[in-house]
């Protein structure tokens, strides 16, 4: 029987959280907080160093895309759609952990998914995390262009990658050997903490494997 | 620095039960073809992140039991990329014709002409806007791929050299230059 892979490769991993909003005060109210986000810096989730991509957008319910006379009308579900993807480094636990216990980050999570049906708010972790795993839709394909490296590596490649121009440009001509160890061993005593090697360890890649789905194996 | 895009798309699959066409069951069939490597989007430079979910149902609020459900099954499709929405589609059409027929060209609604301007729309038909997004960085694909293979080559470099003379360290030095310079950028999804 064929087997595919349990989880996705490399150090990244996606979320799709996919919750009800009332429609009415909820789609206007959640467009209002928003809009306000919108104009907010978002240096709080910045310094939390491990999330590449976050997004939120509201969908509206009766707004889905009907493209054929025979697609029956969306009658039966009153509800809008808040949809909020993620790529994040760690583990989901780690992560939810993080919107949790980061007092400035509930604070703006607490506001975000304010308008969602049964949001029990950040706090306790218990609910929101059974929350957050009761509106989780499953993935289907994920593609990363750089499977290997976390926001920290990037985040230390960009600061090493100003030095190293820096140093190309310092050493472009010959001299003394004296000197060029001098400088050198300056150079990589600047930039050690950023050295690190990053990328994708095959043998370290412990994928688990399912079973095709039985649909699909027939 | 660059700018990044986002684009949220719900495509509409199927609405009878079972399945009568295959529609959806091509679907996962790609889907799952390119599940972890030879994905399509490793040959569109400009993309950082993409995902592709079926949504079978709508999850209704805990309790609610007013059997509350969607009569269509949709495919959603998020990506992140930098710079024109556009020309990612033009680009993954070019490059992988047959992964965007075996998808959208499933999903209602798919015109029956073959070409990236069908897709396209098909597309814009679909998107959702405005969203709410954060980058955790401002790099382009690209020198986000420069900057990392950059770091791995300096760490060989000073590894391999540890202990070395003056005289060694600025002969081996003038030898690696050019690597670190311009070095040879991996391919998207196999660094």
């Amino acid at each position: 029987m064929p087997l595919v892979p349990i989880h996705f490769k490399g150090k990244s991993n996606p979320l799709t959280v996919i919750t009800p909003v009332k429609r009415g005060w909820g789609r206007f109210l959640t467009n209002a907080i928003l809009f306000v986000f919108h104009h907010l810096p978002l240096g709080v989730v910045k310094q939390l160093a491990f999330i590449h991509f976050a997004r939120w957008i509201l969908i509206k319910g009766n707004k889905l895309p009907r493209l054929s006379e025979d697609q029956p009308v969306e009658d039966n579900w009153p509800y809008d759609f808040y949809v909020f993807t993620t790529n994040f480094n760690g583990s989901w636990d780690q992560y939810i952990d993080a919107f949790g216990r980061i007092h400035a980050v509930s604070k703006g999570l607490n506001m975000l998914w304010y308008t969602s049906e049964g949001f029990p708010g950040p706090w306790p972790m218990r609910l929101f995390k059974r929350y957050i795993h009761y509106f989780t839709a499953p993935q289907h394909l994920y593609y990363n262009a750089y499977p290997g490296a976390t926001v920290r590596d990037i985040d230390a490649a960009t600061k090493l990658n100003a030095e190293i121009e820096a140093f190309l440009e310092d050493t472009k001509d010959e001299m003394d050997d004296a000197e060029f160890g001098r400088r050198y061993r300056a150079f990589v005593n600047q930039v050690s903490p950023w050295l690190g090697k990053t990328g994708l360890e095959e043998k370290h890649e412990a994928l688990a494997h399912r079973a095709v789905p039985m649909e699909l194996s027939q | 620095m660059t700018d990044h895009s986002f684009l949220t798309v719900i495509s509409p699959i199927e609405h009878r039960r079972n399945d009568p066409d295959g529609r959806e069951a091509t679907i996962r069939k790609t889907l799952l073809a390119h599940e972890q490597d030879d994905s399509p989007f490793a040959d569109c430079p400009m993309v950082h992140m993409a995902r592709i979910q079926i949504l079978d149902q709508a999850v209704p609020p805990m309790g609610d039991t007013s059997g509350a459900a969607l009569k269509t099954k949709y495919l959603l499709f998020a990506i992140d990329i930098d710079g024109r929405v556009d020309d990612f589609l033009d680009s993954l059409y070019r490059r992988d014709a047959d992964f965007v027929h075996n998808v959208w060209g499933q999903c209602i609604g798919y015109p029956d002409f073959r070409g990236a301007v069908f897709f396209r729309r098909y597309i814009d038909a679909c998107s959702f806007s405005n969203p709410l997004g954060y980058a955790g960085f401002d790099l382009s694909v690209g020198d986000t791929l420069l900057m990392l293979t950059r770091k791995n080559v300096l760490a060989d470099f000073v590894s391999a050299h540890q202990g070395k003379s003056d005289k060694e360290l600025q002969a081996a030095w003038r030898k690696s230059r050019a690597d670190l310079a311009t070095p040879n950028l991996p391919k998207p999804e196999s660094f």
